[in-house]
């Protein structure tokens, strides 16, 4: 084959294939979900900042001890930087949970027993979390 | 496009993107057939150009025509398929390596070959710059900018691309 027959195969090529018909539909929802991501985003990123505030408000003082203080044992004492960073891991741990529980939630039909315990389980972690910021 | 519709599209105007999408898709789809060499990756990588776009499109700023804005946007996340692809192919060899080899496949002799299936036994590389010159009609500095190489680089890529299409289809 020449170079002029090769060229003709190359312009014989259509410039346009039209894509199958549920490409729109799949591009439609990684936009919705996005924006959904991003809203959520916005929402973690504030309420972790909320949390780090009120941390550093709350602990004053330098020394103490969060490693190894009972679960029940407020933060008081521990640094504020360093309490503030552990409260924002936990803080984005809880959120990641709560967001995987949602997507179980919903692509899992006939789970909303397992997931209202699960609903429990991260809601008394907040609360115990609170419950370590706030001091008895 | 007119500039009313860029100036809707880049304050994120669904219906205008929705427009714009059934103007674009099939000229991205088929540069993305081309540029892959399977057909399930040509939709991911179309899919993923019109997120893309969605989320670049507000700082599209027309220094260049959207066009070939959207054609570079197709250049760059093919090349970032290919190489998620290399490393996948190296990956899944290694594995049969440790097992033992690969399972032996049946050569398979191909009597009746079109061009487009010829353009898939190219590598991803060589496979660019015949795509971009030959069909897409780029200059070879476009497709060298395009595709982030130098000018000569490209021009002995479409050289030896041609030569293996000539033979492949001569076969």
């Amino acid at each position: 084959m020449n170079d002029e027959e090769l060229d003709r195969r190359f312009r014989a090529l259509p410039r346009e294939i039209a894509p199958p018909v549920g490409l729109w539909s799949a591009v439609a929802t990684r936009l919705g979900e996005q924006e959904a991501t991003r809203s959520e985003s916005r929402w973690r990123a504030v309420a972790i900042r909320v949390a780090a505030g009120l941390v550093i408000f709350l602990s004053g003082a330098t020394a103490g001890a969060w490693m190894s203080a009972p679960s029940t044992e407020p933060l008081h004492g521990d640094p504020p930087f360093l309490a503030a960073i552990r409260v924002q891991q936990a803080g984005s741990a809880l959120v990641r949970a709560t967001m995987e529980l949602e997507a179980t939630a919903a692509l899992t039909p006939g789970s909303a027993a397992t997931v209202a315990q699960g609903r429990e389980v991260v809601h008394s972690t907040i609360e115990l979390l609170s419950r370590r910021v706030a001091g008895p | 496009m007119d500039e009313r519709d860029l100036a809707l599209l880049k304050r994120g105007d669904e219906t205008a993107f929705r427009r714009f999408f059934d103007g674009h898709s099939p000229r991205v789809y088929a540069l993305a057939t081309r540029l892959t060499d399977q057909d399930g990756a040509a939709l991911e990588v179309t899919q993923e150009v019109f997120v893309q776009a969605w989320r670049g499109l507000p700082r599209f700023r027309g220094d260049a025509s959207l066009d070939t804005w959207l054609h570079a946007l197709t250049v760059r996340i093919a090349r970032k398929y290919w190489r998620g692809e290399v490393r996948r192919r190296r990956r899944e060899a290694r594995y049969l390596d440790e097992r033992g080899g690969a399972p032996h496949v049946a050569s398979i002799e191909l009597t009746a070959i079109d061009l487009q299936s010829a353009l898939r036994e190219l590598s991803p590389r060589v496979r660019a710059a015949v795509v971009l010159v030959c069909i897409e009609q780029r200059s070879y500095a476009e497709a060298a900018q395009l595709l982030g190489r130098a000018e000569g680089t490209v021009k002995a890529q479409v050289h030896h691309g041609r030569q293996l299409l000539r033979e492949r289809l001569d076969r």
